[in-house]
């Protein structure tokens, strides 16, 4: 009688144990992390801002710059649906090639992440009416763009502070 | 004896499928859809210009509109990252609550997502009156505390987040 007992209370115990583990696993994600190795509380707009030579004189522009991290830490298909100074673009592009070894996954579930990096360019104190509103229906293209280059399901994304250009009125 | 063996089939059944209801468990990924009869699969922003109409004399403003849905379609914490006239916003938030019974998801009990919708007031294909004053410096610097926002409130890795195609007034 006593030895039932125990096996009907060490299979209960199991079955309870295997389904807390089950949705254990169901939580658990695949998280991206950024890590400057330089300074560890530097996010990844930090890591670019540093390297990033502000040209004052440049266009202004508002651009969602895109990229994929893989899990083995190298990135491609870096773009943008903006006006960005073809200069300035490939400025962009080898700081972002350059953080390569800083993106680390949290485990090996799922191959890649994009990354969506807002970056402010230029002097916005420059921005008169008819350059203005361009930039506006920019900024609305280039997130219906993204909309439909990634879809609605976001679970594979990695939204990066901006890159701001606004703190240069405060520096005049 | 014929206990012996039940206990025996249990354990066996145990082992060989709790790996497997683990593992279905890790690849089923929550999702999120919007289904409405009169509009295209996920065309909430085409729902919403269709049931808010916006004045063309409104004060041109971009934001980020966020809300929560829960496993019920129930939606809660509507968060918005700039201003916008009580009208607009009143009429925005009726409309996103009536859309509750068309969102479908899988959701287990606790599961929600966030949805962002970007939202332009003011056609910015339609031609500005030559007196009308486009302030572009409040704009860039505004667009550059939306995106923080954004990115402070959902944080970096938007697991549970659905996105919608900007919502844009209809003149």
């Amino acid at each position: 009688m006593g030895n039932t007992v125990i096996k009907i209370f060490s299979t209960c115990l199991f079955i309870l144990l295997t389904i807390t583990f089950s949705k254990g696993q169901n939580v658990k994600e695949n998280t991206l992390f950024f890590e400057d190795p330089i300074n560890k509380n530097n996010e990844f707009n930090g890591f670019f801002s540093y390297r990033f030579n502000r040209d004052y004189n440049s266009e202004h522009s508002i651009t969602l710059i895109m990229f994929k991290v893989y899990n083995d830490g190298h990135i491609d298909s870096i773009k943008n649906w903006g006006n960005l100074d073809k200069n300035v673009e490939s400025e962009v592009y080898k700081i972002i090639m350059q953080s390569e070894p800083c993106w680390k996954f949290s485990s090996n579930s799922s191959t890649f992440k994009f990354i969506i990096f807002p970056f402010f360019n230029g002097s916005p104190s420059k921005l008169s009416p008819p350059k203005a509103y361009p930039l506006y229906r920019s900024v609305y293209e280039q997130l219906a763009l993204i909309r439909q280059y990634v879809g609605p399901d976001f679970s594979n994304i990695y939204l990066s502070y901006p890159k701001k250009a606004s703190y240069i009125i405060v520096e005049e | 004896m014929a206990k012996m063996k039940i206990y025996s089939c249990l354990f066996f059944y145990i082992f060989l499928f709790s790996p497997l209801v683990s593992f279905s468990q890790k690849e089923n990924n929550s999702s999120l859809s919007f289904r409405h009869p009169s509009y295209t699969v996920e065309g909430f922003s085409e729902y919403l210009r269709d049931s808010v109409k916006v004045n063309r004399q409104t004060k041109s403003s971009t934001l980020f509109i966020l809300f929560k849905i829960n496993s019920k379609s129930e939606i809660s914490e509507f968060k918005l990252s700039g201003e916008m006239s009580n009208k607009i916003k009143d009429d925005l938030k009726n409309a996103i609550l009536k859309s509750q019974p068309f969102w479908k998801s899988n959701f287990q009990d606790q599961e929600y997502k966030w949805v962002i919708l970007p939202v332009f007031l003011e056609n910015p294909t339609s031609t500005l009156p030559s007196n009308t004053k486009f302030d572009g410096n409040a704009f860039f610097s505004k667009m550059e505390m939306q995106f923080e926002w954004l990115r402070t409130n959902l944080g970096s890795n938007l697991t549970d987040v659905y996105f919608s195609a900007p919502f844009i007034s209809k003149n």
